[in-house]
């Protein structure tokens, strides 16, 4: 029983020209979005490999120098694309790319890919991601709109109901039969993209876990379309008139995918205000110079370490010491400024987490804000990932930053000119990143998947309302 | 033309009877109240970076004349890093000028591109590049999200109410049985259709400047006749167009909801598609490169250039003997070396900087030729330019800021390689920052053409609609 209807929907869909064009359409936009972005996705990988190559190639040839200036010098390092990127990448282009690994102090990530776009791009920013997060429910919709009210105005459904088919098992084949006409698009594309994968090898180990990643992609976009199917039919078998199901099924469309994300960053915005970059940078400044709670200011702090240093070692004079001080100096200079780096990067990125939460908080009300981050955590281009990134490039820092000052300390004596040797630079290792597994990647998405298990029970409840009181009306 | 006036009321009473109409004109107006607040929220914030940028400038300059007066007085004999009276150290960090873009008087009705580029732009003797300047802390996803602002209002949500309005103009009358009884009157189909689409258009049109006019004057910071006479004519036309569209449809189309489907897929096409294709194909045809590989060459032109600074200083010396301070070159101190370094690593690299615009205004070019291919571009692009935040303007304040620049190097450059001292009086000879606003007529030069195309657009879809009427439509909507 359930197989005829789910047959007769499929060959009724398939039959219909607005699927044929939509599906078309859609399809068509798939998979040319999927190759653009892989295109893109192997060009952006090839450029960070090789400037990072390039820049690696300059620390180490440097030459003769004192380490501190090498300090200076410093290293760029630049963020490795994970392979899943061609299929939602996310924030990447509204992050920098590139940073600077030098003394003294944590500096931002810079060059934006989006700075090199003209308006339009922001606005007619056509990804894998908004194909399947905004186009593929709008072609839902227009499938399934009619499915139960459509019936009823040809007066098909009363016939059916009057030769004892049940109604919920109609309303499941229905949706099983929209799920199947789907799959003649959705699983060429899945297997596209399952080969792009393969291709993309592992993408400069931004992500770990990448087929392990890609199933969980496709049970949570398979999640979101079963959402928007049974919330069609649902409405459907509700509505007054297959126009009305229609209006109420746009509306929610608009309000979910178009309205919620730019409301919610609109909340998130006044909810939980961010500083400006005057007053962070204003705030780092004076945590540097004056101290923060218990620590003193700077002047007071360098005396304090070279009085209990000298006192330590019983001298009267720097120049006595066993090591030179200056790189002592140094590296307690670092080691305070890292302090104040993390108090302040950690306060703002907990801030920006809190708004992604918020997001995350209302996708209870518009699935979309769901689907989205655990989209983006899953492809490792939310903005998690880029913070992990940067906080293991802010070690690397760091490491830099000891190795130089202890060589400081153990090969010169105060106060005199030190030039270090260049195999000195070969003693810091080469960055390498190791991006996380999909544990990491998952753990902030509970609100997600949370919002989107909730509106999946919604769509079959509303399926199954709508089933019972279509028998009951006719 | 009496029973046209008595249709055109009719059809008036029958929208103030429907509840789509009342449930469409409550969205119109709170949507468009709630994205002029967010673009003059938008707008004051980056005014609030300016303010602070000039009032940081002006207090930095106070503070430098001040200090340079005490060196004067031989008071304080700073380190030569630390003297504000050394060019090298006034033309950077201490005396930096900012150049700034100031917000337009009609900037609340469109975001654009200016929560991506920041206003304020360093000038410094080292550079000034506006793409790479440090931009205000925002939350990426925000960004990713893209601004609720009047521009995405008309260009994305106008057209589905538009659409929700018409897309049975015809065809719910005849599925009521009652177009029969109007064409039965005195009145052609061609008139029963402009009439009704007169109606809606006109109803969705006072609305929208309406709500959009009144919240610019109560939230906006006010109101420009002209740009808003420009703004209002845009939405008119872009509304005229969907309206032509959904009575074409009505016209060759069957029932209400296959027209509902066929309108909502020619929405996807006109505003996602082909808007979506335009944009990849130009970053196809003209690929910006990555700016990763410019980190990396930056560096090694540095190397080399230090490598031959001594050359690229006698270079400079052999140009412009009359430069040379006592002694030889090679006792330039480092300030000067430094200097000749990064104008040379500049020259060298000018090139290739230029290639990332040379590909950016390539690309524009390619959506200037292909913006016809759909109204919504040409809606967006007016928009934009008229709110001052588009590509034009950007374009703009970076040129000047280039020209800027070079005058502020111009200005250091003798002072640094002869040798000299600045004197506190000399501050007020510093080149100072002011944008030269677009002029009207450039507004209008940017803006005009896609208004025009615009009507073009409009005025198709409704001939079409009509001339199909006339081919036999008339007996053909007879039921």
């Amino acid at each position: 029983m359930l197989r005829a209807i789910v047959r007769k929907e499929v060959r009724e869909t398939v039959r219909d020209g607005r699927f044929r064009w939509g599906a078309a359409l859609v399809g068509l936009l798939l998979f040319l979005s999927l190759a653009a972005g892989f295109a893109h996705r192997k060009e952006v990988e090839r450029a960070h490999a090789s400037a990072q190559a390039m820049s690696w190639a300059q620390w180490l040839e440097q030459g003769d120098k004192n380490p501190h200036s090498a300090a200076h010098y410093g290293i760029y390092v630049f963020r490795p694309v994970s392979s899943l990127s061609f299929v939602d990448r996310g924030v990447d282009p509204y992050m920098g790319v590139s940073t600077w690994l030098e003394s003294h102090y944590q500096n931002p990530f810079e060059n934006r890919a989006v700075q090199d776009t003209p308006a339009l791009a922001r606005f007619a920013d056509l990804t894998a991601a908004s194909t399947l997060q905004l186009l593929v429910p709008l072609l839902i919709l227009l499938l399934a709109f009619r499915s139960f009210a459509g019936e009823r105005e040809q007066g098909t459904l009363r016939q059916l109901l009057s030769v004892g088919v049940n109604p919920r098992r109609l309303a499941t084949g229905k949706v099983l039969g929209v799920g199947a006409a789907l799959a003649i698009l959705l699983v060429p594309a899945a297997a596209v993209g399952a080969l792009a994968l393969l291709m993309a090898g592992p993408g400069g180990g931004a992500t770990g876990d990448e087929g392990l990643r890609y199933i969980l992609l496709l049970a949570t976009y398979l999640a979101y379309f079963g959402i928007f199917t049974a919330l069609a039919i649902g409405v459907s078998a509700l509505a007054s008139s297959s126009r009305t199901a229609l209006a109420l099924l746009l509306c929610f469309w608009i309000g979910n995918g178009l309205l919620a994300p730019r409301i919610a960053s609109d909340v998130a915005r006044s909810q939980v205000p961010l500083p400006s970059s005057l007053e962070f940078q204003a705030g780092i400044q004076a945590d540097l110079s004056q101290g923060f709670d218990a620590h003193p200011p700077r002047e007071l702090r360098q005396q304090i370490l070279r009085d209990s240093v000298l006192a330590a070692h019983d001298v009267a004079d720097p120049a006595e010491l066993p090591f030179n001080f200056a790189g002592l100096s140094l590296q307690s200079g670092e080691d305070f400024a890292n302090l104040v780096f993390d108090r302040r990067f950690g306060a703002l990125g907990r801030r920006v987490e809190e708004q992604l939460e918020l997001h995350r908080r209302l996708g209870l009300l518009a699935p979309h804000l769901s689907v989205r981050s655990l989209s983006m955590a899953l492809t490792g281009t939310d903005p998690a990932h880029h913070e992990r990134y940067a906080g293991a490039a802010e070690e690397h820092r760091r490491l830099i930053q000891r190795i130089l000052n202890e060589d400081i300390m153990a090969n010169s004596r105060f106060g005199e000119t030190y030039i270090a040797d260049g195999s000195l630079w070969a003693r810091v290792p080469e960055f390498e990143y190791q991006g996380p597994g999909i544990r990491w990647s998952l753990a902030g998405q509970g609100t997600a998947a949370a919002g989107l298990l909730v509106w999946l029970l919604l769509g079959a409840i509303l399926t199954r309302v709508g089933a019972t009181a279509v028998a009951r009306r006719a | 033309m009496a029973p046209m006036r008595r249709i055109l009321t009719h059809e008036v009473r029958g929208l103030f009877a429907d509840r789509i109409v009342w449930i469409s004109a409550v969205a119109v107006v709170l949507l468009s109240g709630y994205a002029v607040h967010v673009g003059a929220r938008a707008t004051e914030a980056h005014r609030g970076q300016v303010a602070t940028a000039v009032a940081e400038e002006a207090e930095r300059y106070i503070l430098l004349r001040a200090a340079m007066e005490e060196v004067h007085a031989g008071n304080a004999s700073p380190s030569a890093f630390q003297d504000p009276t050394r060019p090298y150290v006034a033309g950077r960090g201490r005396g930096q000028r900012y150049a700034v873009l100031p917000p337009t008087s009609f900037q609340a009705s469109a975001v654009g591109q200016s929560d991506l580029f920041p206003p304020v732009v360093p000038v410094l003797l080292d550079g000034a590049d506006p793409r790479s300047t440090r931009e205000e802390i925002e939350n990426p996803v925000h960004l990713l999200s893209g601004p609720l602002d009047l521009a995405f209002v008309v260009t994305f949500l106008l057209p589905l109410l538009a659409l929700a309005l018409s897309f049975d103009l015809l065809s719910r009358e005849r599925e009521q049985g009652t177009l029969g009884l109007l064409l039965s009157q005195p009145i052609s189909a061609r008139r029963l259709t402009l009439a009704k689409l007169a109606a809606r258009w006109g109803l969705l049109f006072l609305l929208t400047a309406g709500a959009g006019g009144l919240a610019f004057v109560l939230l906006g910071g006010g109101l420009t006749p002209d740009r808003f006479f420009l703004w209002a004519a845009i939405v008119g036309g872009y509304l005229a167009f969907w309206m032509g569209l959904a009575a074409v449809v009505n016209v060759t189309g069957r029932d209400s909801s296959r027209n509902a489907v066929a309108l909502a897929f020619l929405w996807l096409v006109f505003v996602v598609l082909i808007p979506a294709g335009v944009q990849i194909t130009a970053a196809l045809v003209h690929p910006v490169p990555s700016r990763a590989e410019l980190v990396a060459l930056e560096r090694e032109e540095v190397r080399q250039v230090q490598e031959q600074a001594s050359a690229v200083l006698a270079q400079y010396f052999d140009d412009h003997p009359e430069l040379l301070p006592e002694g030889s070159v090679d006792a330039v101190d480092f300030q000067t070396r430094a200097f000749a370094v990064n104008q040379e690593v500049r020259s060298r690299l000018a090139p290739v900087r230029a290639r990332y615009r040379e590909r950016l205004e390539a690309q524009r070019e390619w959506i200037q030729t292909f913006r016809w291919l759909s109204p919504t571009i040409l809606t967006y692009e007016a928009l934009v330019e008229l709110a001052g935040t588009g590509d034009g303007r950007m374009e703009r304040f970076e040129g000047e800021i280039e020209a800027f620049h070079a005058e502020w190097v111009a200005f250091f450059e003798p002072l640094i390689y002869g040798n000299r001292r600045l004197a506190p009086e000399d501050l007020d000879r510093l080149p100072s920052w002011r944008f030269d606003e677009e002029g009207d007529r450039e507004v209008w030069a940017a803006v005009l053409p896609g208004l025009l195309g615009l009507l073009l657009f409009a005025g198709g879809a409704l001939g079409s609609a009509l001339g199909l009427l006339r081919d036999g439509g008339d007996r053909r909507w007879t039921p």
